[in-house]
């Protein structure tokens, strides 16, 4: 075979051979679904991602515009928009590569095959680079697609088509280099696992705030390119300035795609051409010592052994340990997840990039002291509550260990009951919180907490209990890697779904019945509404799982 | 003590059953192998045998309850070796056991004896507080046998329980099994290797293509057959191959 044969071979490979194969991919239940329901089912599924990918996509272009407008006044370039975009790009492809980089590369099960295969190295570095690439090329089109969309306002140039096309089709090798890089550097110095995944950790979230500052940081420049007031965003462009300065290639790369190509853009070319074979070759010398150690446990397995104590506790609080258990296996649910949880951090730091120009309309003490405030405050975190994945990837989460849980001497409802108890220290917990800094924070009578709290325990229960029923009926077991249990998991979007229409409900009948009787007959309608619902979804997630658990 | 009787199970509607009206009884004080070529069916009926597959025809019962029926009483009487010794690869050793007998309520001081027993005659004793993921297959599946032990279930169902061990951990787990029996509880353990079952095993049945082609002590399957100084690979190979040939 020749060496491209063989590298598209091993690709392939990776995306179809799932290694969980027949022997425990049990059946569920015997399923009698009708092909029509399951295609509507699917339309629905489709036009629901299409909606809030197109949303985003339009939002991050609007975002894109107005920093390539505000650059065009102020800068005297129309290179800011496509600049951010790189920047963007390469934050995301570089954040997410690094938690999947060390599963593609080293850890995934193939290697122990794949090694012991007459395949050359470079052949299998180069299949696992095109793994990554392909991995998250959908991603990078999202981000990329609008800025390039954004460059038909200028004028068409011959540069700005070979930027466009650098950028579409070459630049998330750097990242991706980049981060290949990384891993097999940390692995090689022998930085034990843990630390690794905390330093993961700490540095993807730094990055992540990163990208909520550029992007709280465009809709000012869009709001003060809209009111003409320049001044007021000077800092800004200062700053902007000063990360083109510093970050040079994607400068030059963004020149050349908005039509001001020079000489600097042969510099792009040779750095980008540099990083990508250093990474090359750092990696190629120490892939097989990587592959060796990773397989081999990490080379990080802590020497020391926690102490063996023997402690009984109720099967309910054992396997609520487990989820945790579950979620901490894999940086990737911890992400995921983690992520969603602290989202309302991410939403604070961007409310506070917009609040200034609340503050200068005076409009935030305006809607803080109007009485409808604490419902919108309930809303927005309503919002949140429903708006996560912990329960409706739950049993998905556990692979192929889920078959196993049914030769376990407990009744379906136990299983049930420690999951919903996890979701709800997991999410209504630190809601808790949230509502509390709300509280300190707008001046909100603490007598809203009365109304807020329950509220939000309703939401965590409806979320938690549809989230269950939605992933029990249908799991997501045979994955490959920890991602795909949630990421790629259409249970997930079902539950914040079906979640979304609970306080759309919700939301409507406190809305009338607020406007048209009286504020404590809303109260009382959104509690009653949150009580029933909940009581139907419980009863529909028990139900399911009993099914869920029985021998099929 | 297991029962089956009249068992079929097809994993898809139009496929060949992968066990085809399987009969048989196992009593309390025996060890009984199961023992046949891959393919064969075994682990399908272990899952049946569990809790974790349905059978499409027929009854089976463990410890005198029914699989489908009374599946929790059932459960709670058996412990089992799963094939694939497969854990939660982030809980030390000692959080699995603990997770396990928290399941099947055995009480702290009880299962301290018997845990301490079992492991320290399977000698990973001292590795109880390491992490899962830092086990070899040996020890994973001595861990799963541990398990099931350590909460002392009235029927012991193993799945291929000698697959990854080293010859004197084989040979303990026999002797573990032995004594198990010997306290009028029962083994059923299923295997691919004639070598373990003849050694072991009060009885054995044969199974091929999800059918009992044969049943019985080593010495009524030897006499069945007519050779006095036929080992039990011998008689295996002979009827697993009449079954194949007039295909
Ligand atoms: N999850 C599954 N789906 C479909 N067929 C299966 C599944 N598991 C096992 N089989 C088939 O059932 C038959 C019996 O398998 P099994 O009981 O695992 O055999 P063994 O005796 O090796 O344990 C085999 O032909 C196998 O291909
Ligand atoms: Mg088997």
């Amino acid at each position: 075979m020749t060496h491209s044969a063989v590298i598209a071979s091993l690709v392939k490979a990776y995306f179809s051979g799932s290694r969980i194969a027949t022997s425990l991919g049990l059946p569920l239940a015997k399923k009698k679904r009708s092909k029509a329901m399951t295609f509507a089912g699917k339309i629905g599924l489709g036009i629901l991602l299409a909606i809030s990918f197109g949303y985003m996509a339009v939002m991050l272009g609007f975002n894109f515009y107005s920093y390539q407008v505000t650059g065009q006044s102020l800068l005297g370039t129309s290179s800011l928009g496509f600049f951010m975009a790189l920047v963007i790009d390469f934050v995301i492809l570089l954040v997410f590569s690094l938690f999947s980089t060390s599963g593609i590369f080293y850890r995934t099960k193939e290697n122990q095959l794949l090694m012991t295969l007459p395949i050359t190295k470079s052949d299998l570095m180069i299949s696992r680079l095109i793994i990554s690439y392909l991995s998250f090329f959908v991603m990078h089109l999202f981000v990329c697609l609008p800025a390039i969309v954004v460059l038909f306002f200028l004028p068409f140039s011959l540069s700005s088509l070979l930027g466009a096309l650098i950028f579409l089709v070459l630049s998330p090798l750097v990242p991706e280099a980049i981060s290949a890089f990384l891993v097999t550097l940390s692995i090689r110095i022998g930085w034990r696992k843990n630390s690794r995944k905390g330093g993961e950790l700490a540095f993807s979230i730094i990055l992540i705030l990163a990208i909520i500052l550029v992007y709280g940081l465009g809709m000012r420049m869009m709001y003060a390119t809209l009111m003409e007031d320049s001044a007021s965003i000077m800092p800004l462009i200062e700053l902007a300035t000063v990360a083109m300065k510093y970050l040079a290639p994607m400068t030059f790369l963004a020149k050349a795609a908005a039509g001001e190509m020079s000489i600097g853009f042969v510099w792009y070319l040779l750095i980008f051409a540099g990083v990508c074979i250093l990474a090359e070759l750092y990696i190629r010398k120490h892939f097989f010592y990587c592959v060796s150690v990773v397989q081999n446990g990490g080379g990080a397995t802590r020497k020391s052994s926690h102490s063996v104590l023997y402690k009984a506790q109720s099967p309910i609080i054992s396997l609520y340990r487990r989820e945790w258990t579950n979620l901490l296996s894999s940086s990737g649910f911890a992400f995921e997840l983690f992520g969603e949880t602290f989202i309302p951090v991410i939403l604070i730091v961007m409310y506070s990039a917009m609040g200034i120009i609340g503050q200068m309309s005076e409009q935030i003490s305006m809607i803080s002291s109007s009485p409808s405030f604490p419902a919108i405050i309930t809303a927005a975190l309503l919002f949140m509550a429903v708006m996560n994945m912990c329960s409706s990837t739950s049993i998905s989460r556990q692979g192929k260990y889920f078959y196993l849980d049914r030769s376990l001497p407990c009744d379906s409802s136990t299983f049930v009951k420690a999951k919903l108890l996890f979701h709800m220290v997991f999410g209504f917990a630190p809601s808790c919180l949230y509502y509390a800094v709300c509280v300190a924070f707008f001046k909100i009578s603490p007598l809203w907490l009365a109304w807020m709290i329950p509220m939000s325990f309703l939401a965590y229960l409806v979320s938690g209990a549809c989230g269950l029923y939605f992933d029990y009926k249908s799991p997501m077991l045979d994955w490959k890697t920890a991602q795909q249990a949630v990421k790629q998991n259409k249970n997930g979007l079902l539950g914040m779904g079906m979640g979304l229409a609970y306080i759309l409900v919700q939301g409507a009948a406190y809305y009338f019945l607020t406007s048209l009787i009286s504020p404590i007959l809303g109260i009382i309608a959104t509690l009653v509404i949150g009580a029933c619902s909940s009581m139907l979804f419980l009863d529909l997630a028990f139900k399911q799982a009993s099914k869920a658990y029985s021998p099929a | 003590m297991i029962r089956i009787a009249n068992v079929t199970k097809a994993y898809n509607e139009n496929a060949k059953p992968a066990v085809n009206d399987l009969s048989f009884q196992v009593n309390s004080g025996e060890i009984f192998v199961f023992l046949g070529p891959n393919g064969a069916g075994k682990s399908t009926t272990i899952k049946m045998l569990v809790g974790i597959l349905a059978q499409d025809r027929g009854t089976i019962e463990v410890a005198g309850f029914d699989n489908l029926t009374d599946s929790l009483e059932m459960k709670k009487r058996i412990g089992y070796v799963s094939d694939e010794p497969e854990f939660y690869e982030k809980m030390t050793a000692i959080r699995y056991l603990n997770f396990i007998d928290d399941l099947f309520e055995v009480p702290a001081e009880v299962r301290k004896i018997r845990i301490e027993k079992y492991a320290r005659m399977f000698e990973i004793e001292d590795k109880l507080g390491n992490e899962i993921s830092s086990y070899s297959h040996g020890m994973k599946q001595k861990l799963g046998i541990i398990a099931a032990l350590s909460h002392d279930p009235e029927v012991l169902i193993l799945d291929e329980p000698m697959v990854g061990l080293d010859p004197k951990s084989s040979f303990l787990l026999k002797e573990a099994l032995r004594a198990f029996c010997n306290e009028g509880k029962t083994v059923f353990f299923s295997t691919h290797v004639m070598d373990t079952a003849e050694r072991v095993c009060d009885r054995v049945a044969i199974i091929n293509q999800g059918c009992l082609i044969a049943m019985g002590s080593f010495a009524q399957l030897k006499a069945n057959s007519g050779e006095q100084n036929a080992t039990l690979e011998k008689l295996f190979l002979e009827l697993t191959d009449k079954e194949e040939m007039p295909r």
